[in-house]
């Protein structure tokens, strides 16, 4: 359950991505986020509106909007550095950091003990990821188009912001499972 | 997310990406402009992803949903093969250096932001 949730949220941020590379070829990236979050920002809160929830803890608006900050930078320099620089560059560099960070702070902070299969998918799937992003263009076939390196440094930058997002909505939901409305037994609290 | 918080701090996340977002506009003395329709259908499909992922956390560890999560680098090149007719190895451009051009000859793409 929990594997074809996450896939089908990484289906989503895919689409959202590929949309936004799109328009960010013409338009300046940071437009194009600005944009994006701003209709972002009303669909969740219609969605919000029209479902049932409770006020929520304190904690859940920290995470919230520590997660919504690394969003926003996040996806204003991953725009940015698309508009600058090679798909084939960019979106490995962005989120190979992004992978990385939030398994590196939950084995090294959290505690979090992964079993021995998912180790393997996890040392695999960096790797995998660089050179199926790679493999959308090689950087040298960009016939007069701008250097390899242009929009990595946006890319990186964004990397580290997409990794504290993806850690704070972890948190929160954690808090959300291991608070008094959670269901009993849903996960194991940190 | 049910009895809990709801779908509320989804909502102030999204609101204090807004507000952030501007910093980065004057770091970058980027124009204002209105990148049409997509942008817009991106940021939905964003909200959905966000809803869904803080569904996955609450069933899985948090590395292994961001790693799954972050598979999304493979949807674009998959995007790009379907749609773009992108080739997969010796691409003579970049799939999105198509798109533009599919964009510039009347593609479905155009629109406000809003």
């Amino acid at each position: 359950m929990g594997e074809a949730l996450a896939l089908a949220s990484a289906l989503c941020f895919g689409v959202t991505h590929f949309a936004s590379g799109l328009v960010s070829r013409r338009v300046d990236g940071v437009a194009v986020a600005l944009c994006a979050q701003l209709v972002g920002s009303t669909v969740a809160l219609l969605l919000a509106l029209s479902s049932p929830g409770g006020a929520g803890t304190a904690g859940d608006y920290w995470f919230g909007v520590l997660s919504g900050v690394g969003t926003g930078v996040g996806v204003a320099f991953l725009y940015r550095a698309m508009s600058q620089g090679q798909l084939s560059v960019v979106v490995p560099v962005s989120d190979v950091g992004a992978v990385a960070l939030p398994v590196l702070v939950g084995v090294a902070f959290l505690g979090e003990r992964p079993a021995g299969v998912a180790w393997v998918g996890i040392v695999v799937a960096v790797p995998a990821l660089w050179l199926v992003a790679r493999a959308s263009g090689p950087g040298r076939t960009w016939v007069s188009g701008p250097p390899v390196t242009a929009g990595a440094p946006a890319a990186l930058i964004s990397s580290a912001e997409f990794g504290v997002r993806f850690l704070a909505m972890a948190q929160w939901a954690a808090t959300v499972a291991c608070g008094p409305w959670s269901s009993a037994g849903s996960r194991p609290c940190w | 997310m049910g009895s809990d918080g709801g779908l509320w701090p989804v909502v102030v996340g999204r609101v204090a990406s807004v507000l952030v977002i501007p910093l980065v506009l004057v770091l970058y003395r980027s124009e204002v402009a209105m990148p049409g329709r997509l942008a817009a259908v991106a940021g939905a499909v964003g909200t959905v992803a966000i809803i869904l992922y803080l569904a996955a956390t609450r069933h899985q560890l948090t590395a292994v949903a961001a790693v799954l999560s972050e598979l999304s680098p493979v949807i674009p090149v998959l995007l790009a093969q379907v749609f773009l007719r992108g080739r997969r190895h010796g691409a003579h451009r970049p799939a999105l250096n198509t798109a533009v051009r599919l964009r510039r000859s009347g593609g479905p793409v155009s629109g406000a932001c809003d």
